[in-house]
């Protein structure tokens, strides 16, 4: 964890299986429907990921590693925010899938930084203020 | 801002999170988390309330000490945007999937 950077975790159990969950995450048409409409995706490492959202702003985004049916992370700016780093990991279990999200590396909000572990509805929400 | 200044130190950065989890607590209890002396600490939290980031009541001749709310309802809206938008994209994921297991597998 980076000083005056915030992380996120989500994590959900699909009744699929890894390679059902990872089409459904990865084909453009698909795209388009659960996360927003693919301006340019190449699912290669090093691909772009560039979205445009219902509100009209863009996710300028980069593939920076994919293990296909495993590991998909993105270097992801939206707007004018700082990059951060979106994460999905896959894993069978119990003949469905668990599905890890990690957003980390959110720049935190000047002097909100402070509360460690905030957990209400997330797995994990860690943030370290800046030395 | 106040909070950053509020968290420049150490040892106040410390008695904030003692608060977060701890919830009120007088000053007697914080200083023993400290190698600081007890006057060390209480100056620290006169600070704290200088700067709204701490408040503190009385009850039976103690003084309690607990965050004040405002700053955590900030990081808690700023929070909710990223949760809100990662929590409705794993939902629209999950009808994805069930999706198109319907049309691979029509009853």
């Amino acid at each position: 964890m980076q000083s005056g950077h915030c992380e996120l975790r989500l994590t959900r159990r699909y009744e699929a299986t890894p390679a059902e969950v990872w089409s459904a995450l990865t084909e453009p048409a698909s795209i388009a429907r659960w996360l927003a409409t693919p301006v340019d995706v190449d699912l290669t490492a090093g691909g772009a990921f560039e979205l445009a959202l219902v509100n009209g702003s863009r996710i300028d985004g980069r593939v920076s590693a994919l293990v296909p049916e495993r590991v998909l992370e993105l270097d992801w700016r939206h707007a004018d925010e700082q990059r951060s780093v979106v994460r999905f990991e896959l894993r069978a279990e119990d003949g469905g899938t668990v599905l890890v999200l990690d957003h980390g590396r959110i720049q935190a909000p000047l002097g909100m930084a402070y509360i460690t572990r905030w957990s209400r509805t997330l797995d994990r929400f860690d943030c370290e203020v800046a030395a | 801002m106040n909070a950053l200044q509020a968290l420049s130190d150490p040892t106040r950065r410390r008695i904030v999170e003692l608060l977060a989890t701890g919830g009120e607590l007088s000053a007697g209890e914080l200083a023993s988390h400290f190698p600081t002396s007890r006057p060390g600490v209480s100056r620290h939290l006169r600070v704290l309330r200088e700067l709204g980031v701490v408040q503190a009541r009385v009850e039976r001749q103690r003084r309690l000490y607990s965050l004040d709310p405002a700053p955590l309802a900030e990081l808690d809206d700023w929070l909710a945007r990223y949760r809100a938008f990662w929590t409705n994209r794993l939902d629209a994921l999950d009808t994805e999937i069930r999706r198109r297991r319907r049309e691979d597998h029509p009853d």
